[in-house]
């Protein structure tokens, strides 16, 4: 019956079913199979929205060939195991105390900044492969070199053009060209002078290679031309700027410690126009995040300890995310349309919520904000130390947070399958597997790491 | 609601005809028979007129269901669902859902109706329908449901229970 129906209407159909249901529909016979396999998991994938890496030369996104069914399934085990808090962890690096480590990942590397050093490492595996034989996930450093004078405040990864932006205290920001070459340091393109101060942060829009902003200590707002590598018009925000960003809408955000708290910005294409201040923080926002998945949306973290999350097209707070037993000021965020992750300024604190409403346990493909349960929970990375959660990066499968002495990879993948230390081809890799115990409440207090 | 009842006091003087397939024709209110969208536009183009409206896709048994559901909720808004809600089936009411209880070719029939007719909320009521007839079920179930056979060699069998074995709860 369902066969007859016109392609539309089938489609209309394998809408409301859960991937179980369309496995149970694939296996009854051989014409159901093919038009599952063909059509269902497809359709399925491309609504859920998940926050998978993509490489951007791919271009067969499109393609009927791909394996539909394999990443729906990794993307249904990934979540599945974020429902039960399941996951695998990877100390990347250790090292040497630093002032404010970053860090930025894509489809293939991971660059994190250690003082005034850049590590690039390869994420051997693509993220939304399942892992063949529970062969563990390499992780190899590709190149370590000392990129600024001074330490290092954020990078810019833009994968689309292959390249990278460094910002440092040494006053410059610096453009590299991300080759494929196995020398250790990778080429400098350009230097960018002008800023009078340490510059905090720098961004490029993915869809703009030709202009570059960045913010400095003496509060400069700036605009480059990255042909040129010439400023070209700059203004001036209130307050030490702790926080810069571009939001999905083309404003740029600047957290700032003024009365003002949040400041927006228009790109005009001579000047930077200040837009208005963002209401309802208490204290100085100290990260900004914007993800194309969840358009007119952005995530501040403040020095309130609250994240929030915003509409931009009426400019107000739309759900706020709070962990209960934890005061400290918020040091790092990222979100995408179903989760927000949090990083504290203590003990290596990752707060972790999950927007939606989870209908039941095994159904996942729960909506927004339909009273959203909001399930939060906390994980302690480095119980020995007292580090803030500097930087921090989530994917569909992946969280990679900086502390001041450990860059450390959750991996919500495969369940950690096959994963020990024993596994890991290299020795300061410390992986483990656990899964949070006790009974489920509305806010967990917090996940121990088995040291 | 107060808007809602005067229009209805006006329009309940205006009928359309409507022909099904064998020929029978059907009397119907204007403001039911604007349930379809098709209708609807087909109204508006030709303003008014007292000519039957050919309906060769659907039949009489068809399109006096069709008639029903569409009096039934003849006062209702239909407002187009937001997409923060278009995920769930089991949201039918009781009305709806005793409506629903046909066979599956009259089922089948009035899903093809109601995409020809363009009624939206009729077509999501039966795809819900039929997709509850799917959920929960095992490959077994669902071809009895169906009538499906089982085309399948045992080896292939096992190796498709094998492809899907992931989404199985651990």
């Amino acid at each position: 019956m369902l066969l007859q129906a016109p392609f539309d209407i089938a489609i209309k159909i394998f809408d409301l079913l859960s991937p179980k249901d369309l496995a149970a529909l694939s296996q009854t016979s051989k014409t159901y199979h093919s038009i599952v396999q063909k059509y269902g998991w497809k359709h399925y994938y491309k609504e859920q929205n998940w926050n998978l890496l993509k490489n951007p030369q791919d271009t067969k996104d499109d393609d009927n060939e791909q394996d539909w069914q394999a990443k729906v399934a990794f993307g249904v085990t990934t979540h599945k195991n974020w429902a039960r808090k399941e996951f695998s962890t990877t100390i990347i690096s250790s090292q040497r105390q630093s002032y404010l480590p970053t860090l930025s990942f894509d489809h293939e590397k991971l660059v994190c900044s250690v003082g005034n050093t850049l590590d690039i490492f390869d994420f051997a595996q693509s993220s939304n492969r399942r892992k063949k034989n529970g062969q563990p996930q390499k992780i190899n450093k590709l190149k370590s070199f000392i990129a600024h004078h001074l330490d290092i405040t954020d990078i810019a990864l833009c994968s689309d053009y292959n390249e990278l932006f460094t910002c440092s205290m040494d006053h410059t920001i610096k453009r590299w060209f991300l080759d494929q070459s196995i020398t250790s340091q990778i080429p400098l393109a350009q230097v960018y002078y002008g800023h009078d101060a340490p510059v905090h942060s720098t961004f490029q829009f993915p869809y703009d290679s030709s202009t570059l902003f960045s913010v400095s200590f003496d509060g400069k707002l700036c605009v480059w031309n990255t042909d040129t590598a010439e400023m070209c018009y700059s203004t001036q925000v209130p307050g030490i700027p702790r926080a810069m960003r571009g939001l999905s809408n083309g404003l740029i955000g600047v957290g700032n410690k003024s009365t003002e708290h949040l400041t927006l910005y228009k790109v005009t294409p001579n000047e930077l126009v200040r837009v208005t201040s963002v209401k309802g923080h208490k204290s100085t926002v100290y990260a900004l995040k914007s993800t194309d998945l969840f358009p007119h949306t952005f995530l501040s973290g403040c020095y309130d300890s609250i994240s929030r999350l915003y509409d931009l097209r009426n400019n107000s707070c739309v759900a706020s995310f709070k962990d209960p037993f934890d005061t400290n000021p918020v040091f790092s965020v990222d979100y995408d349309r179903y989760r927000v992750a949090s990083g504290s300024s203590m003990h290596g604190l990752i707060r972790l919520w999950d927007m939606r409403y989870y209908k039941s346990s095994n159904d996942y493909s729960g909506t927004l904000k339909k009273g959203a349960v909001r399930d939060g929970w906390s994980i302690f990375l480095g119980k020995s130390q007292n580090s803030p959660v500097y930087s921090l990066q989530m994917s569909h499968s992946r969280l990679v947070a900086a502390l001041a002495n450990q860059t450390w990879m959750l991996d919500f993948g495969d369940g950690g399958s096959g994963l020990s230390s024993t596994d890991s081809p290299h020795s300061n890799f410390h992986r483990s597997r656990y899964r949070s115990s006790g009974e489920r409440r509305s806010y967990n207090g917090g996940v121990n790491a088995p040291l | 609601m107060a808007t809602g009842s005067t229009s209805t006091n006006i329009s309940e003087l205006k009928k359309i005809k409507l022909t099904s397939s064998e020929g029978t024709e059907f009397v119907v209110d204007k403001d039911v028979g604007e349930k379809s969208i098709l209708l609807k536009n087909m109204l508006e183009d030709v303003g008014e007129n007292d000519m039957a409206i050919p309906l060769p896709n659907v039949t009489g048994p068809i399109l006096t269901k069709v008639i029903e559901y569409c009096t039934h909720h003849r006062d209702d808004f239909f407002i187009s669902q937001d997409d923060d809600n278009k995920k769930t089936s089991d949201d039918i009411d009781e009305w709806d859902s005793e409506f629903c209880k046909v066979d599956q070719g009259t089922l089948f029939e009035l899903i093809l109706a109601a995409n020809y007719l363009d009624i939206k909320p009729l077509l999501d009521l039966t795809c819900k329908t039929v997709a509850n007839m799917i959920k929960g079920k095992s490959p077994e179930e669902i071809r009895k449901t169906f009538n499906i056979a089982n085309d399948f060699t045992p080896e292939e069998e096992i190796q498709v229970k094998r492809e899907n074995e992931w989404c199985e709860e651990r």
